[in-house]
């Protein structure tokens, strides 16, 4: 395979399908590689979403781009050896991807966009509405929740994690779900351990196994994801533990 | 159910949710710090059984290669009888199931000297007994009239009686009846009495034997 694609003179399909099936496995193992093949192939993906609304995603199709551009991603992680070419491949989950979403939207086609002229004076529906949001405590709500996930990122990237890493490793069922709320309650309720984690940079998997019941392999197995959620209920995320209101029912504090 | 926005990348979002679940949805123009009230949840694949796959693929290999072992490979060189041989030079074939030699030793001194250099590998029993008888009446070992004790042991009564005759019907054709074979008894003083002895040793060798 090897010498034949070395006979293949540069820019012929077959060396361009190997390229793009080399860009994709590492896709699957890297984050970042993922990110990079996105960038490169968005005008694929805008031609794609352009086939399906028939119209510019500027022009008020930004949501449909950025759904196709999580299908080629989600192509990407799912593509193996077998299924034909990547692209072709691509191709039809974007497709399928943009008519589940628009099922999706018809669901709300009852509803009347914000957008809608409300007047003869040309004022859109919005601007009719009784403002009750406060904007500027919204905003510095915002801006002092992405400066706390900055931080715990910064302190998850200090035990190797990214978030990525920890949404993989997250428990998909509600029985493993249980069993690490099990695990965090232990945590919350022996201060201790956090400190231990955070002051050792490992995780106490014996005395949590012990404390909570839970077996050691289950808390091995979502290493990661205990982690970050024990690092959580740690001090300085007041935002994430008040975020985290059904598991953290008294407030989040720490006890 | 409300999100929070935890990481962006071009095609998706890392949100986390009010129960703690880490999740991956399309990142539909979120900032990290945003909360959300709806996601569009990335359709992950399943995880790979390559594990399961692997270990499969292990198992069947490993299957394979006890069937090849136990069904092919050791019965050829497990021993299911022995046939000894007697002129002077006292001689023990191993065989296999197949009636393949798999070992060929000498039981005295003449039977060491008898069977030096002679290469049984992959020939049969008769075959072998019959290079024997040659070479031993070549070697002076045996002479014409002498008289040859075959017995065969271990294996079934069956294999035994089938086997002696096969083996004292192989020597009768071959030596045309110069030479006699006694089959069924070597080892006893009365197959002893029937050897041909070489240069008067005879007796010595028998006591080595009775040793």
């Amino acid at each position: 395979m090897h010498r034949q694609l070395q006979m293949e003179p540069e820019g012929s399909p077959l060396r361009k399908e190997h390229k793009i099936e080399a860009q994709v496995w590492a896709a699957q193992k890297d984050p970042a590689s993922a990110d990079a093949l996105i960038g490169q192939y968005m005008p694929f993906i805008r031609s794609e979403t352009f086939k399906f609304t028939h119209a510019a995603p500027e022009a008020g199709h930004e949501d449909e781009l950025n759904i196709a551009a999580t299908a080629f991603y989600e192509a990407a992680l799912s593509y193996q050896r077998g299924r034909g070419a990547f692209l072709p491949y691509a191709s039809t989950a974007i497709r399928n991807r943009l008519i589940d979403f628009y099922r999706v939207e018809q669901r709300h086609s009852g509803l009347v966009p914000l957008e809608t002229p409300a007047g003869e004076d040309g004022r859109q529906l919005l601007e009719t509405l009784p403002d009750s949001r406060d904007e500027i405590g919204a905003y510095d709500l915002r801006a002092a929740s992405r400066e706390e996930i900055q931080e715990f990122g910064r302190q998850l990237a200090t035990f190797g994690l990214s978030f990525s890493d920890v949404a993989d490793n997250c428990p998909r069922q509600e029985r493993t779900m249980a069993a690490c709320h099990a695990v965090l309650n232990c945590a919350r309720a022996n201060p201790m351990l956090l400190d231990r984690l955070v002051h050792t940079g490992r995780l106490p998997v014996r005395e949590l196994a012990m404390g909570s019941g839970v077996d050691k392999k289950t808390i091995e197995r979502h290493r990661k994801y205990l982690v970050a959620i024990l690092l959580a209920f740690t001090n300085g995320y007041e935002i994430i533990r008040g975020h985290l209101r059904q598991i953290a029912p008294k407030g989040g504090e720490r006890t | 159910m409300k999100y929070l926005v935890m990481e962006t990348h071009p095609a998706y979002a890392v949100v986390l949710d009010e129960r703690g679940r880490f999740l991956r949805a399309a990142n539909l123009h979120y900032e990290v710090g945003e909360t959300v009230d709806q996601v569009v949840e990335l359709q992950l694949p399943p995880a790979r059984r390559f594990r399961a796959w692997w270990l499969v693929g292990l198992v069947v290999v490993l299957l394979g290669l006890g069937v090849l072992f136990f069904g092919f490979i050791r019965p050829q060189w497990m021993v299911y009888g022995t046939v000894r041989l007697q002129i002077n030079p006292d001689v023990q074939l191993s065989v296999n199931r197949e009636d393949d030699v798999v070992k060929l030793e000498g039981l005295n001194q003449d039977g060491e000297a008898l069977i030096e250099g002679y290469d049984f590998r992959g020939e049969e029993c008769d075959d072998v007994v019959e290079d024997l008888v040659k070479r031993a009446l070549r070697m002076g070992y045996l002479e014409t009239g002498g008289t040859v004790s075959l017995s065969a042991s271990g294996g079934s009564s069956h294999w035994r009686d089938e086997m002696e005759k096969d083996l004292r019907e192989t020597i009768l054709d071959e030596f045309k009846g110069s030479v006699q074979v006694s089959a069924g008894d070597a080892g006893t003083d009365q197959t002893a009495d029937a050897q041909t002895s070489r240069k008067g040793d005879w007796d010595d060798d028998h006591d080595d034997r009775d040793d």
